[in-house]
């Protein structure tokens, strides 16, 4: 644990000394207010039967800058490493490879979180401004931010697998944005295709990230979302620590 | 050494370095095998064992008792399909509460999306096996070879706005989901008969008292028919499962007090009273005192002042006692009575105990009313002579061998009297008395659990910003925070370089 914490330092500096990140970091936010001006403009016009959370967070300006910010964050993660040989360096040292794959990980959920702070900050803005109550129900603020980071958890797990199966970062980050687009895309297929056996509807819902998001901003905490998306990442993690091993078995 | 002697030591410690190059990778991959199964099954045992907590603002994800109690009465697999077209405003709203209603019974109650217009042959399948014609958008229940349509009109409640367009005020779904479930699970519904021939029923421009009950009972499947007692030779009707009077002003004769008690006393009837505070109906006054309730009809009221001088208040908001399966749920209910009341007082008397009779108060009066013996008077003043000071009972309750035991319970007469008759007019209907009075229907017939679902109205989120405030959200959001991480993007860049 002690490689792994020092690892996880090592990559929080990496990301904090690098302009590149502050960029993404930059570009994220004027999403998010773009986001945020958007979703708060109807209740200027008219009084609305469905919170601020549930329009901020619907629609594609969250799925669009989400699907692309997961890719930009974790493509470089092992596929920039092993490119440029630091990777072998790394694998030498007294470090397993476990340690290697969860400080790295960590590293870029605690800058994917930092990265939903603005927002965070947007959704009370008109309440500090203006002194008018909030246009959202707080519970259901906690649960949409509690599943935005479990979901966001799993996303960057499949980002760091594909990072861990290619040289390539262009190649990762495309893998990377066509799984999540495949895994969002399947669980829409149960109205397309009508009627099905209820076990397969189920399943359909259980991993249908939309729908835990609308349950979610309209105030629902379930805890099958959050099981799902946790040991999601887990196993997917445990995947990318099997990938970068393989490797070495194979060489 | 010889060159080949070399080459054979080279593929030896190659075949050395294999193998256990060849066991990590096994067990990499048991390891990799192992950690998805867990997953799976982490997950199956997640699906089944779950925990949720509603914080919506409507408490949309959170089914009343009612719904909890009939969904789990349910025998045999119940499907709610959604047949919304994907346009449909409230099609998000009507999916979601089907989805809840499948959590709440998972295994017997499963919720399914259709589009007629996308999927016209599993629509013309389901239209073949029912013999149901898809007309607009609503939701199917079926158990078996039962079918329930609620139509999406029966989901909500609209008002007309001024400009021609009308806004959803209500969200029935609940209600009327239950209904149709109840319906399809029950088959028959209960049969209330409204008493005719005592004096109509005041008409107001929204129509009547009547009207109103007709529209509210089917929501726990039972129907509304009038029944004049001078048509009545024999008995009440085979079907009739309780009985209303209401606002009578005739009085009833021997021969119908005769009837009224044969139905309570023999057919374990539900009956429940609206009396009349207006008119002396003695006969009946006679059958609910030998019941252990007697009418009062002094008038409850209080005196506020005004600029303008004092002012009679004569609706009474009421009370509901604890302790009973009728008022549990009613307890924190914030309820009034509306126009001229009566009250009650109940009787605790032994010859009631011996008749196996438990008459029990059900609401009082709150705040400082009392009941006036003269409320014409123009500055009507406390009399504690004449008057009747509060809390006074103005709903009453009759168990007819009522006791603790489940299945004696069951076959118990109940009665619940009300000292006003107006809770049903439209122009003065409130959701807390339409409720109750269904609770109070329901439990006289013996189905004290399943009471009146109210509608959830919808939560309406409001904002006014200046135009000040809102050119500094702007800034804040659209330049200042994302300039403040292009500078550190900045400054980091400058750092590196030097």
């Amino acid at each position: 644990m002690q490689a792994a914490r020092i690892l996880f330092r090592r990559e929080l500096q990496a990301i904090a000394y690098a302009p590149g990140s502050h960029v993404v970091a930059a570009v994220f936010i004027v999403l998010q207010g773009v986001g945020y001006v958007a979703a708060l403009r109807p209740f200027l016009d008219s009084p609305q039967s469905r919170g601020l959370l549930e329009m901020f967070f619907q629609g594609p300006l969250f799925w669009i800058p989400f699907l692309v910010l997961v890719p930009t964050l974790t493509m470089r993660l092992f596929a920039e490493e092993r490119k440029m040989g630091t990777m072998e360096m790394l694998l030498t040292a007294p470090v397993r490879v476990r340690d290697v794959v969860v400080a790295k990980f960590a590293a870029t959920f605690v800058y994917f979180c930092l990265l939903w702070v603005p927002g965070f900050l947007f959704l009370h803005l008109h309440g500090w401004v203006s002194g008018a109550p909030p246009v959202f129900e707080t519970g259901a603020l906690l649960a949409t931010y509690g599943l935005v980071l479990a979901m966001g958890a799993m996303f960057l797990a499949v980002g760091c697998l594909a990072s861990a199966m290619t040289t390539s970062q262009l190649a990762a980050g495309i893998m990377t944005f066509g799984a999540l687009m495949l895994l969002i895309l399947l669980a829409q297929l149960p109205p397309t295709l009508g009627q099905m056996a209820d076990p397969v509807q189920r399943f359909f819902f259980y991993i249908n990230s939309d729908a835990h998001l609308r349950d979610a901003t309209a105030g629902l905490l379930d805890s099958r979302p959050f099981v799902y998306y946790l040991s999601g990442a887990g196993v997917l993690l445990a995947a990318t620590g099997y990938a970068l091993n393989a490797r070495r078995w194979r060489s | 050494m010889t060159k080949g002697d070399k080459e054979q030591t080279g593929s030896t410690a190659a075949e050395k370095s294999a193998a256990p190059d060849a066991r990590a990778s096994l067990h990499g991959a048991v390891q990799m095998l192992l950690a998805v199964v867990v997953f799976l099954l982490f997950n199956i045992l997640s699906c089944t064992n779950y925990m949720q907590r509603d914080f919506s603002g409507t408490r949309i994800f959170t089914l009343s008792p009612v719904t909890e109690q009939v969904l789990g009465s349910l025998p045999e697999e119940t499907r709610i399909v959604v047949a919304f077209a994907t346009d449909s405003p409230v099609r998000d709203q009507v999916w979601r509460l089907a989805r809840t209603y499948a959590d709440a019974r998972p295994g017997i109650v499963r919720a399914e999306e259709l589009d007629p217009l996308r999927h016209p042959d599993a629509a013309r399948a389901l239209a073949r096996q029912f013999d149901h014609v898809f007309r607009g958008n609503a939701v199917l229940v079926i158990q078996g070879e039962h079918l329930q349509v609620v139509p999406e009109s029966a989901l909500e409640i609209r008002r007309d706005l001024p400009t021609g367009e009308s806004e959803v005020i209500g969200f029935t779904g609940e209600e009327a989901l239950t209904a149709a479930v109840l319906r399809v699970a029950e088959g028959k519904p209960r049969v209330v008969y409204l008493i005719t021939g005592k004096g109509p029923w005041p008409t107001t421009i929204q129509g009547t008292g009547a009207e109103v009950l007709r529209s509210i009972l089917p929501r726990t499947n039972a129907v509304l028919r009038e029944l004049s007692l001078d048509d009545v030779e024999e008995g009440l009707p085979e079907d009739a499962d309780a009985i209303l009077i209401a606002n009578p002003r005739y009085d009833f004769s021997g021969r119908e007090i005769r009837l009224l008690r044969d139905f309570w006393e023999q057919r374990k009837g539900g009956i429940t009273v609206l009396v009349n505070p207006d008119v002396p109906t003695p006969n009946l006054d006679a059958f609910l005192r030998f019941h252990g309730i007697r009418v009062d009809r002094r008038t409850p009221m209080r005196v506020e002042t005004t600029p303008t001088g004092p002012r009679k208040v004569m609706e009474v908001p009421i009370r509901f006692l604890g302790g009973g399966a009728l008022t549990d749920r009613f307890i924190n209910t914030d309820a009034r009575l509306p126009g001229t009341s009566g009250f009650l007082e109940v009787d605790t008397g032994d010859d009631l105990r011996s008749r196996g009779l438990r008459p029990f108060a059900v609401a009082l009066s709150e705040g400082p009313y009392w009941a006036e013996s003269r409320p014409h008077d123009p500055r009507p003043e406390f009399d504690p002579v004449e008057d009747v000071p509060g809390p006074l009972v103005m709903i009453a309750g009759v168990e007819r061998s009522a006791i603790d035991d489940e299945r004696l319970r069951l076959s118990a007469a109940r009665m619940v009297v009300y000292a006003n008759p107006h809770i049903l007019d439209p122009h003065t209907l409130s959701q807390e008395n339409v409720d109750f009075l269904l609770s109070a229907l329901n439990w006289t017939m013996d189905r004290r659990d399943l009471i009146g679902i109210g509608p959830r109205q919808p939560v309406q989120y409001r904002l006014t910003l200046t135009e000040p405030q809102r050119r500094l959200i702007h800034y804040v959001a659209l330049l200042l925070l994302p300039l403040a991480a292009l500078i550190t993007a900045w400054l980091v860049h400058m750092r590196r370089r030097a």
